[in-house]
């Protein structure tokens, strides 16, 4: 199983809280049966973000969670319609993280870590907040 | 002007690796050298040596994970800051950093 495919990728998402974020992206994890308990993945990810926001600033946050509410590495993304309040910061990127707590294949790690080092990147972001479609924004990522 | 740094983070899947990249661009963007160090899930990468330590003005460590193998840094100048703080404001940290080396050159 890939770490992010087109099910997992949702453009224009309305929502006005990053919890409603989080849960919207934990039901597209979930439907592909990558979670084993959405529910505790919700509370994994919202615990993460209660310890320290994990808005990265440039309008993207990262929550995620490595915990045994999770079966396989996965990448979500949603893009908001509208940028919301994440914390202290305006967020409308958001990249949510799924590890299982005894991650043993380390490519999607390696996955994690490049896409994680590329948003640092202010052209990768710009063309993320481009992108006009799913796959678009795979291609991006796959780059 | 050398800086070195290790990065962390308690699941060790983004921020160790967004704050290392953000203070790469950063020196990078300062005209600074600098060699940033990941202990992240994957293990170590980019691990500062001997070599790497010869000339290097200061250590940036991430507080979020305790780092490991901090005694090689004996000497140096710590500057210690949470990964979030050194992703969202990677330019100032290194302005900081290097006024600060600056001062005591």
């Amino acid at each position: 199983m890939k770490l992010i495919d087109e099910g997992l990728v949702r453009l224009d998402v309305k929502a006005s809280t990053k919890e409603e974020v989080i849960s919207l992206l934990a039901d597209s994890l979930d439907c592909e049966g990558r979670l084993e308990d959405r529910d505790q993945y919700v509370l994994d990810v919202l615990a993460r973000e209660k310890e320290f926001s994990t808005s990265i600033g440039f309008g993207v946050a990262t929550p995620h969670a490595k915990a045994d509410s999770v079966r396989v590495a996965s990448l979500g993304f949603a893009r908001l319609a509208r940028p919301l309040l994440w914390g202290e910061d305006e967020v409308s990127m958001v990249f949510q993280i799924a590890v299982p707590l005894a991650e043993a294949g380390e490519r999607h790690l390696q996955i994690l870590a490049s896409i994680s080092r590329r948003l640092i990147h202010e052209d990768f972001r710009t063309r993320l907040a481009a992108a006009k479609t799913a796959r678009e924004v795979l291609e991006l990522l796959a780059e | 002007m050398k800086i070195l740094a290790v990065t962390a983070c308690p699941s060790g899947v983004a921020h160790t690796y967004m704050s290392a990249e953000a203070i790469k661009v950063a020196c990078k963007k300062a005209g600074i050298d600098c060699k940033v160090e990941t202990q992240g899930s994957i293990g170590i990468e980019d691990e500062i040596g001997p070599d790497d330590l010869k000339g290097a003005d200061a250590v940036i460590l991430t507080t979020d994970m305790p780092i490991k193998n901090v005694e090689r840094f004996e000497g140096l100048p710590k500057v210690k800051v949470r990964a979030g703080v050194a992703i969202k404001q990677a330019d100032a940290l290194i302005a900081k950093v290097s006024a600060a080396l600056k001062d005591r050159a």
